[in-house]
């Protein structure tokens, strides 16, 4: 079962919070999301949250030509994904979105690094960010609780450079523990 | 068999206002060929199994807009789970067409799996 609700303990339900807070601030209307555990909260506040249409997509890639489209349809849009996704979206990401000047913000997690007790998520601790950087990818690392509220400009940027943008959470951002 | 390019004489010219969206290979190549639009139509050639997806969103923003999909059954079969998204979105202004010649067209006409049987 996804962390929902009472699960969920009371700072990381701020944390979930403020970062809701930044996509509104941000004018994200439509929410593309496959889930990875660490933003089972987030999604599930996405869903709940009038304010959002969340759409749950078979693959990440799916999210990306969503929200590409979406971009046509004037809909400032959002593709909420874990690390593992991203990385199966770059050849989506490159092709759509680079291709076609196309900008697209994701939200990732930063799956792999010191802390983090899944063994299958090495790749994502070794690769992740070097994956982006080769790519040119432009990221924010979000490893404490103030970065937070950079993501309105990340997503200014993003629109502004006409490319896709990403924002790294940390688990402690997450769980409202830095 | 039905002829591509006739079938892209009808739907031109019944497409009105609306916008098409085409996928790698043969229904970019025939749209093209059988219409020249570069104003309603969307050549999403580096897309693959992706345009029903970028049609969604286009169709969200614009409820009153048809969006025209045409995409290859080499694309559909990388991404069949769109389907499911599709129907949980439920646009009525979406149309999701598939074109089925059984093989990947736009990398050298190879047999998709299963395609002899």
């Amino acid at each position: 079962m996804a962390k929902t609700g009472d699960d969920v303990s009371d700072k990381q339900k701020a944390a979930t919070s403020l970062i809701v807070e930044q996509l509104v601030q941000s004018g994200i209307k439509l929410v593309a999301s496959l889930p990875d555990d660490w933003i089972a909260p987030l999604i599930d506040a996405v869903d709940k949250d009038d304010r959002f249409k969340h759409v749950p997509v078979n693959r990440e890639e799916s999210a990306i030509g969503l929200c590409s489209g979406a971009y046509f349809g004037g809909i400032p849009s959002l593709a909420l994904m874990g690390a593992s996704g991203l990385t199966t979206c770059v050849y989506a990401i490159t092709k759509i979105n680079y291709s076609y000047h196309i900008p697209v913000f994701i939200f990732a997690t930063l799956r792999g690094v010191i802390g983090d007790p899944r063994p299958h998520h090495i790749s994502n601790g070794l690769y992740l960010t070097k994956l982006l950087d080769s790519i040119s990818l432009p990221f924010l690392l979000v490893e404490e609780r103030k970065t937070i509220e950079r993501i309105p400009a990340a997503f200014k940027h993003c629109q502004a450079m006409n490319r896709p943008e990403v924002v790294i959470f940390s688990e402690a951002v997450l769980l409202g523990e830095a | 068999m039905l002829d591509l390019r006739d079938c892209f004489k009808y739907f031109a010219s019944r497409q009105g206002d609306g916008v098409v969206i085409t996928s790698a290979g043969v229904t970019s190549g025939t749209w093209w060929r059988t219409t020249h639009d570069m104003d309603q139509a969307f050549y999403l050639g580096a897309s693959m199994s992706m345009i029903s997806m970028f049609g969604a969103g286009i169709a969200m923003g614009a409820p009153k807009l048809p969006v025209w999909v045409f995409m290859g059954d080499g694309a559909f079969v990388m991404n069949p789970g769109m389907l499911m998204v599709e129907r949980d979105l439920n646009l009525p202004n979406l149309k999701h067409f598939l074109v089925s010649n059984r093989v990947y067209n736009a990398t050298g006409a190879v047999p998709l799996a299963n395609a002899k049987t």
